[in-house]
């Protein structure tokens, strides 16, 4: 063996041996999951397409969790299970951020499928996304932090019930306001927090989507707004119409919100609508930000 | 194995460096600055931690500048800090109880069950202009349907004060999408017509009253094979508007296991189990719910099961945690009720065959005195690794805030 052979074999090893150690290594993450209309491709990790450019911080070791954003929730979802699976299990935890209806497929997640015994995983995807057993076993559930919500599609939107989203497309049934509320428990988020991020900046549709809405969700759903059916909650500035509060405390006119749900911004001044723009615009720009500060 | 990162690390260095010079061509360009994805990756201090003065070079800690940046960085971390301490706490409190047996006021939108769904919205057609003070109000008396069940589906045109207005149905049919999503087939369903009727048959309320109503009945309409979204369309008139409504209907066609009557209740553990039999016909992931009430009928715990069942006969305990009871005094005996439970199919569509619900009143513990019920708080594997971790995320922000609040280093 030639000794620039030899060197090429001590050091593969040496490099082998720093990655089997990185693998016991705790490691934090940032999981971003899309709502409708996806747009990256699914499985791979590092495909920001969705949301914006792959360079913008976005908080620690961020990883985008792909799933098509047209075909149902339940259908799609052994997508977010894979990616909980290779980064939020052994001594990994995840920050966890959802757009749109991003929001119901997190909760789906953790309502159905919180407490089952997962594999704990070697942290490294192959191309489907798909990460092998580390050997350590298994544990109960993820290791997840918390969650952070931009205009969240949990409750659903009125745009659906109406039409003016193709009928034909399977997720647009799931996010009838009363399908997505019947869907899972909403309150059952293993006691992780969601941290809502409801924006106002609506006008086109703002005659079938009740009270503020962002151009595709109302605040019902943005804000976590607990019930079967949807309603119109608003800005303190409408004096016709019941306040969307902060935080957890219930809504005037007495509704309450999900368990474990909390919002965190309302867009008193109507400046943030629902999309992304490929830029990490609307709410999913503040919620960058929260992730920025927060997932570390 | 532990691993001496002193000696690896560097020599690891070394060897990338010296294998990425190997295999470059000679004409490969310098190597750009890594972005922020790229550092954090590899373990570098994420952008984060750098912020608020991020990509801003560190200046001399005594300078104007430095101090700014340093109370900052002071306030990044107490904010860290704080919301550390909220989530520990936070957590720390939720998980007295496991997470199968929580306060009726955790849950309290899930309390009633077989809740109607309402919609109230203009009455148009897709994407066309709003008629003022015309809307159409529906109910559906279900989503998820199983075997024999049917759905009542109503629907009322009403001005903007709920006032019923002359209501025409011109057409109205039930079918299912095509579109299945991921490239699935789309299961055989027949397309038939329902009659919205308001004559006061078939489930309709009142003769006459303007609210038009059909009965949805998927195994007598020939769904009875099916699996899947039924959807029923209708194009309504009122005046000379004219406007679409749909009703979403999820479907399986047998349920997946049968209760066989069977109920007792056992104190194990200083918890109370209501212990239901289930003769199951399809095995799963099987997800359980009731509702437990104390003796003057006062909301306590919702008690769910949410694991795999073998077929054949399988015993579904549904615990009702000793220290709940302890903390939030019943009267006592516990009354388990409305009990409602499906499989639940992974990667599927429809995800769920639900088992018929059990409404009412479904079994009455035995009489027990609080004294019976342990005090312990719920422990277990899970909860104790949050609370490690939390506690951990605490320590590490509280440690930066001491560095950042001591005395700046000397340049």
């Amino acid at each position: 063996m030639n000794t620039r052979l030899r060197n090429v074999s001590i050091c593969g090893a040496v490099l082998a041996a720093a990655g089997f150690a990185a693998v016991s290594q705790a490691t934090n993450y940032s999981l971003w999951v899309n709502g409708r209309t996806g747009g990256g491709q699914a499985g791979n990790y590092a495909d920001f397409t969705y949301w914006g450019p792959a360079t913008t911080a976005a908080g620690i070791n961020k990883k985008s969790v792909n799933w098509d954003g047209y075909s149902h929730i339940s259908d799609q979802n052994y997508l977010v299970r894979n990616a909980l699976d290779c980064f939020c299990t052994g001594t990994n935890w995840c920050y966890v951020a959802a757009h749109s209806a991003g929001d119901l497929m997190v909760g789906y997640t953790l309502a159905m499928y919180g407490g089952s015994s997962r594999t704990i995983t070697n942290a490294t995807p192959n191309a489907s996304g798909v990460c092998g057993a580390s050997g350590a076993g298994t544990q109960t559930g993820w290791n997840i932090k918390w969650v952070d919500v931009a205009a969240g599609a949990g409750g659903g939107s009125e745009l659906a019930n109406v039409g003016d989203w193709a009928t034909s497309e399977p997720l647009v049934s799931d996010l009838k306001t009363g399908t997505a509320r019947a869907l899972y428990d909403h309150n059952n988020t293993r006691s992780h927090w969601f941290y809502m991020w409801a924006g106002a900046k609506g006008t086109l549709y703002s005659g079938v989507l009740p009270g503020q809405d962002d151009e595709a969700v109302a605040y019902h759903s943005a804000g976590a707004v607990s019930g079967s059916s949807g309603g119109a909650y608003c800005n303190p500035s409408d004096w016709f119409c019941n306040d969307l509060t902060l935080g957890t405390a219930g809504n005037e006119g007495g509704t309450a919100k999900w368990s474990y749900h909390t919002v965190s911004f309302r867009d008193d001044n109507e400046q943030y609508n629902h999309y992304t723009n490929g830029q990490w615009q609307g709410t999913v720009g503040l919620v960058r930000q929260d992730m920025v500060t927060y997932a570390k | 194995m532990r691993i001496r990162w002193r000696v690896v690390v560097p020599v690891a260095t070394v060897c990338t460096a010296a294998l990425w010079w190997m295999a470059s061509p000679a004409s490969t360009p310098p190597a750009q600055a890594l972005d922020p994805v790229a550092q954090a990756s590899m373990g570098a201090p994420a952008p984060r931690d750098v912020a608020p003065a991020a990509s801003a070079p560190r200046r001399a800690p005594f300078s104007a500048a430095g101090l700014d940046d340093r109370q900052a960085r002071i306030a990044l971390w107490q904010q860290r800090l704080e919301r550390a301490k909220q989530t520990l706490a936070m957590y720390r409190a939720a998980t007295r109880y496991p997470f199968d047996s929580r306060p009726a006021s955790e849950h309290a939108d899930q309390w009633l069950t077989h809740q109607v769904v309402t919609t109230d919205a203009p009455l148009r057609m897709p994407g066309t202009g709003i008629v003022p003070n015309l809307r159409v109000h529906t109910t559906q008396q279900k989503v998820f349907a199983t075997g024999a069940d049917t759905v009542l589906l109503t629907v009322t045109a009403t001005d903007d004060n709920g006032a019923v207005l002359p209501l025409r149905v011109l057409s109205s049919m039930t079918h299912s999408p095509q579109d299945t999503g991921g490239g699935k087939a789309a299961p055989l369903a027949p397309v038939v017509t329902q009659p919205f009727v308001d004559d006061g048959s078939n489930g309709d309320a009142r003769a006459g009253d303007g609210t038009f109503t059909a009965r949805l009945d998927p195994s007598a309409e020939g769904f009875g094979n099916f699996a899947g979204l039924i959807r029923t369309e209708l194009v309504v008139q009122s005046g000379d508007q004219q406007g679409y409504v749909a009703f979403d209907v999820v479907y399986a066609p047998r349920p997946p296991a049968t209760w066989t009557g069977s109920v007792h209740d056992a104190m194990r553990d200083g918890s109370l189990d209501f212990i239901l039999g289930v003769d199951v016909d399809q095995p799963g992931r099987y997800v359980i719910t009731g509702r437990v009430d104390d003796a003057d009928g006062k909301a306590l715990a919702l008690v769910t099961f949410n694991d795999e069942l073998g077929a054949g006969a399988r015993q579904v305990p549904l615990r009702v945690y000793g220290r709940l009871v302890r903390d939030l005094k019943p009267a006592l005996p516990l009354t388990l009720h409305d009990v409602e439970g499906f499989l639940l199919k992974p990667d599927a569509y429809p995800d769920r065959a639900l088992m018929a619900s059990l409404d009412g009143p479904v079994a009455t513990s035995r009489k027990y005195v609080a004294a019976q019920f342990s005090d312990a708080l719920f422990s277990s594997d899970e909860t104790q690794r949050y609370l490690a971790e939390y506690g951990k995320d605490v320590a590490q922000a509280q440690q930066q805030l001491a560095q950042l609040q001591g005395p700046p280093a000397k340049p």
